[in-house]
């Protein structure tokens, strides 16, 4: 594709829900900071565009963007990481299958939150399919040592939510 | 919501969000804007360092030797220091995010420490430099201007001047503390790579 704006269009529609589901994990469910921070993460593509080499895949390619971005995006504004009370409140209101799936997913946030930010990346990365090669490639480690880490951080996240359980 | 596999389900169930519509053209078009608000801001930073070079030629501060070097010093650090962050803001800018988080994050903490070196080194040095000129041109405020006004001109640049040292040393400090974290990361993965 010659044309860089069709190109980037069809990044964009490609990859959107993914990258979106992603920042919603770093920024612990809150809607409208995932949307900002996707945001950040296509203005960044869109400015690298240019340097985008065929030989990697454009999704390995968009994620590393898009972790470099979000704890950028952290780090900047101090913002909370906790999702407000307010959105969760709301959630009380709905049915009760929503609201026990809704539930479910604070939990998953909130324990996703508490862990160290290379092993929150990890864990997003693996919940996201991401082959285990392609994560150890956008963290910058070996995917032997990446082997080694990501039993116990799948054992810690469990534990954490097994513990929260209402 | 038992083992790991049954939260990667639920992870996955997540209702899925649709890309905006006409979002691509949204972000290219944020792009656009976002250079062009750079380039007004240049601008007007220019127009200032001309505007201020005509007031030294409009008020022949050039025939007084304290006034010319008072003036000059205080023109050339501003001019200096929003250069210097103008740098700042386009090497973060155009700072390669498609690396490893690894690498990333080691250009993030070499960018920081370039920063401390700004603040601790050159920003108290052209601090010092900016106030000597502010004091050299003291004697012309005394004779050219009202006692109240020459009160005020002193009093204000005192408070300015604490003011402006007090959102220093709070960014100082933020920046540090990202120093901090992003070492105390790289050595978590050093470690995962060991």
């Amino acid at each position: 594709m010659n044309d860089p704006k069709l190109f980037f269009d069809q990044i964009y529609r490609d990859n959107y829900p993914k990258v979106f589901r992603l920042c919603l994990g770093y920024v612990g469910g809150d809607d409208m900071a995932a949307k900002e921070l996707s945001q950040e993460v296509f203005i960044k593509v869109w400015e690298h565009l240019e340097r985008f080499r065929k030989e990697a895949q454009i999704s390995t390619w968009i994620y590393r963007i898009t972790v470099n971005t979000s704890l950028m995006y952290l780090r900047k504004e101090s913002r909370k990481k906790e999702i407000p009370l307010q959105e969760w409140d709301q959630v009380e209101e709905e049915s009760s299958a929503t609201v026990r799936k809704e539930s479910q997913m604070k939990q998953l946030y909130e324990c996703i939150n508490k862990l160290p930010e290379t092993h929150r990346t990890i864990l997003l990365l693996e919940l996201e399919d991401v082959p285990q090669k392609e994560i150890a490639e956008i963290i910058g480690i070996s995917h032997s040592a990446l082997r080694v880490r990501i039993h116990r951080i799948k054992n810690e996240l469990t534990k954490c939510v097994k513990n929260d359980k209402f | 919501m038992t083992n790991f596999e049954d939260l990667k389900k639920e992870w996955s169930h997540q209702e899925d969000v649709e890309s905006p519509k006409n979002g691509a053209s949204v972000i290219i078009k944020k792009v656009l804007h976002m250079r062009n608000q750079q380039q007004i801001l240049v601008a007007i930073l220019g127009l200032t360092t001309i505007i201020l070079i005509g007031f030294f030629f409009y008020v022949f501060a050039y025939t007084e030797r304290n006034a010319t070097i008072g003036l000059f010093s205080m023109i050339l650090i501003l001019v200096v220091r929003i250069g210097a962050e103008l740098w700042s803001i386009h090497y973060l800018r155009t700072l390669n995010s498609a690396l490893s988080n690894r690498i990333y994050s080691e250009n993030i903490v070499r960018y920081y420490k370039k920063r401390r070196i700004l603040h601790f080194v050159i920003t108290p040095i052209l601090i010092a430099i900016y106030s000597f000129g502010f004091l050299m041109l003291m004697p012309y405020f005394k004779v050219g201007l009202s006692a109240g006004f020459y009160l005020y001109i002193q009093i204000s640049s005192i408070v300015i001047l604490l003011v402006l040292s007090f959102f220093i040393a709070k960014q100082i400090v933020k920046e540090l503390n990202i120093i901090k974290q992003l070492q105390l990361k790289l050595e978590d993965m050093n470690e995962t790579v060991g």
